[in-house]
């Protein structure tokens, strides 16, 4: 088959199933139908690479089910079913399924061909109204007798089920709401295979029902549901979002969950107390009560990760109560994201929920309060990370000191000594932190702003500048005197706040600016885009060496540096300065131009990118909704 | 046993090398064996593998002898292949089918996972046909064979790049 040019070792290396069989796994779909095609050798071997991973949201699929509907709108259910026999074909191929189509999804699940999946993913599901004739032999019966009819076929078809789903209730009819026969039909039929489908695959260890099988699955009964989860021994990870199921039957008797995940709020029965110590991470979209909140922690012991969209306080516990959930004994918990997709977090009467987990490392929370940051240096010993996500511009006009002027930062701060992490934009360094000693040595993630500087107006710093340079000061008018006076205080404030950030020599990130511009698109008037601009902050460190810049040179690991927003007076021997004294930087924030350089402000941003540039062409320049992805913006 | 000791190693030819215990650890199938049986005094004979191969192999293993990853390092599939890797992965075909073989005899992972990657570089982006020139390997298929195939596994819906 060879001839004499081929290498003698080729035929061993594409002759182990082993190694042609790793070689097919780098390369993509397209590649690999390109080599079932080369050999029957080839064919049989890689067959089972090509399709072990499909997905029906990529390459071609969604052609061809469309494809298909348009052939069973036109020729009837007689129809050659192409892609049911693709999946009969090489359904035993497949480990990895997801699915985004009713037509893959009736396909996949029909017959016993798919039964060695180890993962699927039902995503949101698109079915289209299948307007397929209804059966012949109905056509002379009156509506009243297709639906008995249709009943009766129904109570055969489920029977097939009943020797699989031993005694429980099954799936029952949902009403026909407007459904056509036909589409009744189609539907049992779906959820009769679906149901077998999913029992039949006992290696899976990981699935995901979306919330759109609900569309067309017939009712299915939370017992049948829970029975069905339970008999797949090795699932390990279960993403719900199909409907809500009592999380005490979750933990009870999905044994060897590791993760769960639901769109649902959580809600236990409070009948059984079976706890899970496979549970490693629960994550649920809706806002949980207080006391399911506690309920999880100590049902689930091992619990490392949860994630809830708030908790709200309807059925308060008070501490004794609390300490009878948790049953005296603390959480292992050691990352907790409350209220990460919802904005009405009710989270008033969380802070008692601290002393429960004191191995706490990483705690997301949309808005950090006093009290919550009091109650974590209190109890949570181990806090690394706090982050409070924000996104969009700040609101606050200039002048006005801003709404969240808080001392939560600063409690942090002065009481947190294993604090790595800070990034909330929303929170202000100002006022006595300066004079308090911090603790956080190893902090190495700042981001946060600085307020409250005193600065002299752009006019005043322009008579300054002439004072300066005449050099001669017994000869001051009294308003230049107090000009000079101020100037001297202002360079003595934040020459403070340099010398205390400096003090924190592990900072990777500093970025002590937040954006401030808001582009509006008027769609009336002549689709002309405007820029609402709030001013750059002045109130805060102008950023010059002049004004002590030269203090962090200390933080030689500095990698991003950000300062949107901020009304600094950077010149070049600023830039000449951070280009050689931070051998790290790889993110500059404060000189990036996706808005329109309108303003004389943008203006000299865009010189000043430039002169960077020439000094620093190795370092980026972002704006500030971007994500950090330096080593330490990671951590 | 001491961390500097060295061991004996036999080629097809009967050439012998002799290397560092911890690049030795590197293959898993000596690191088994000397777990084993311990140090032992002669040769370990590798019947399997050529003379200029076990060069190769030794050469790559000693440039990643301080890799801290080593094991887990080419497990992202997708990852490129670093320069240096590259630049050994150089040779002739048949020096690479070798590799592979070797790699595959005494388990070294991530070199498995480099010269097979190495393989399937030259399988990407190119035709059936294309690919059959390139290793030279003759068309079995019938015509009706081919076409079934090429409908069945996506004619309609492997996107053409």
């Amino acid at each position: 088959m060879q001839d004499a040019q081929t290498p003698p070792c080729q035929q061993d290396v594409f002759g182990i199933l082993e190694l042609i069989q790793r070689i097919g796994s780098y390369l993509h779909p397209s590649d690999l139908f390109s080599c079932v095609q080369v050999s029957r050798h080839w064919n049989s071997s890689l067959i089972p690479i090509l399709w072990e991973t499909i997905d029906d949201s990529m390459l071609s699929w969604q052609k061809a089910v469309r494809q298909q509907e348009d052939d069973m709108r036109l020729g009837g259910h007689g129809s050659q079913n192409s892609i049911r026999n693709l999946f009969v074909k090489h359904g035993c191929h497949i480990r990895h399924l997801r699915l985004h189509w009713r037509t893959t999804l009736d396909a996949a699940c029909s017959g016993m061909h798919c039964s060695g999946l180890r993962s699927l993913r039902i995503g949101r599901i698109r079915h289209p109204q299948i307007q397929q004739p209804e059966h012949d032999w109905m056509a002379d019966l009156d509506r009243q007798e297709q639906d008995e009819m249709t009943t009766l076929r129904w109570e055969i078809a489920m029977s097939d089920i009943s020797t699989v789903a031993s005694s429980l209730p099954f799936p029952t009819r949902k009403a026909a709401l407007g459904r056509t026969l036909a589409q009744q039909e189609l539907d049992w039929s779906t959820s009769k295979h679906f149901w077998t489908f999913l029992r039949n695959n006992r290696q899976l260890k990981s699935l995901c029902l979306n919330k759109s099988l609900d569309e067309f699955l017939e009712d299915v009964s939370v017992p049948y549901l829970v029975d069905t989860l339970a008999s797949l021994k090795d699932l390990s990870e279960l993403e719900n979002n199909y409907i809500a199921i009592d999380l005490d039957q979750i933990l009870g008797r999905v044994s060897n969950l590791k993760r769960y995940n639901s769109m649902f709020s959580p809600t236990g029965s409070g009948v059984s107390n079976q706890t899970s110590l496979q549970l490693r991470s629960a994550g649920f979209l809706g806002v949980c009560a207080y006391r399911e909140f506690l309920r999880i922690l100590s049902r689930a012991p091992n619990l490392e990760f949860l994630s809830v969209g708030g908790v709200s306080v309807i059925g308060g516990v008070d501490s004794t109560d609390a300490a009878n959930i948790m049953n005296d004994r603390p959480s292992q918990l050691a990352t907790l994201r409350l209220g990460f997709h919802s904005k009405t977090l009710l989270d008033v009467h969380m802070n008692d929920v601290f002393s429960w987990i004191p191995h706490l490392t990483t705690l997301t929370i949309t808005q950090l309060v006093p009290s919550t940051a009091q109650s974590l240096s209190t109890f949570c010993t181990n806090l690394e990370t706090v982050y409070e996500p924000h996104k969009g511009a700040l609101s606050a006009s200039p002048g006005q000191l801003t709404p969240m002027a808080t001392p939560a930062l600063d409690l942090l701060l002065m009481n947190c000594p294993t604090l790595k992490k800070f990034d909330g934009i929303r929170h202000v360094l100002s006022g006595q932190i300066w004079e308090e000693p911090w603790v956080c040595q190893g902090l190495n993630f700042l981001r946060c702003r600085v307020r409250g500087v005193q600065r002299l107006s752009p006019q005043e710093q322009e008579r300054y500048s002439v004072i300066d340079s005449t050099g001669d000061r017994t000869l001051l008018s009294e308003d230049d005197s107090r000009l000079v006076v101020s100037h001297t205080v202002s360079m003595e404030q934040q020459k403070k706040i340099y010398e205390r950030l400096a003090t924190l020599t592990k900072l990777c990130v500093v970025d002590l600016g937040a954006e401030y511009r808001r582009l509006h698109r008027d769609y009336e008037m002549a689709f002309d885009e405007y820029l609402h601009v709030n001013r750059p902050a002045h109130d805060t460190l102008e950023l010059t060496l002049e004004s002590g810049l030269g203090l962090l040179g200390n933080l030689k690991g500095l990698q991003v540096f950000g300062f949107e927003g901020m009304d600094h007076r950077i010149g070049q021997n600023e830039l000449q300065w951070m280009a050689l004294e931070w051998p790290q930087l790889q993110v500059m924030r404060g000189f990036h131009d996706a808005f329109p350089p309108r303003i004389d402000y943008e203006r000299r941003k865009a010189e000043l990118r430039e002169m960077f540039a020439m000094l620093r062409p190795d370092v980026k320049h972002q704006g500030v909704e971007r994500g950090y992805s330096t080593h330490a913006g990671r951590a | 046993m001491s961390a500097h000791s060295q061991i004996l190693l036999t080629s097809s030819e009967g050439t012998e090398f002799l290397i560092d215990r911890d690049i030795a650890d590197k293959s898993m199938l000596l690191k088994c064996m000397l777990e084993d049986i311990g140090e032992i005094g002669q040769a370990v004979p590798l019947p399997n593998v050529s003379g200029p191969i076990l060069t190769k192999v030794i050469e790559y293993c000693t440039h990643h002898r301080d890799d801290p990853n080593f094991l887990s390092a080419n497990d992202d599939v997708t990852a490129d292949i670093d320069e240096w890797d590259l630049e050994y992965c150089k040779v002739d075909q048949g020096t690479l089918y070798e590799l592979i073989l070797a790699a595959n005899y005494l388990d070294i992972k991530p070199l498995m996972d480099l010269t097979c990657k190495t393989v399937a570089n030259m399988i990407k982006a190119k035709s059936p046909e294309e690919i059959r020139k390139t290793f030279n390997i003759t068309n079995d298929f019938t015509p009706e064979e081919e076409d079934q195939v090429r409908r069945e596994n996506g004619k309609d819906w492997v996107d053409e790049h």
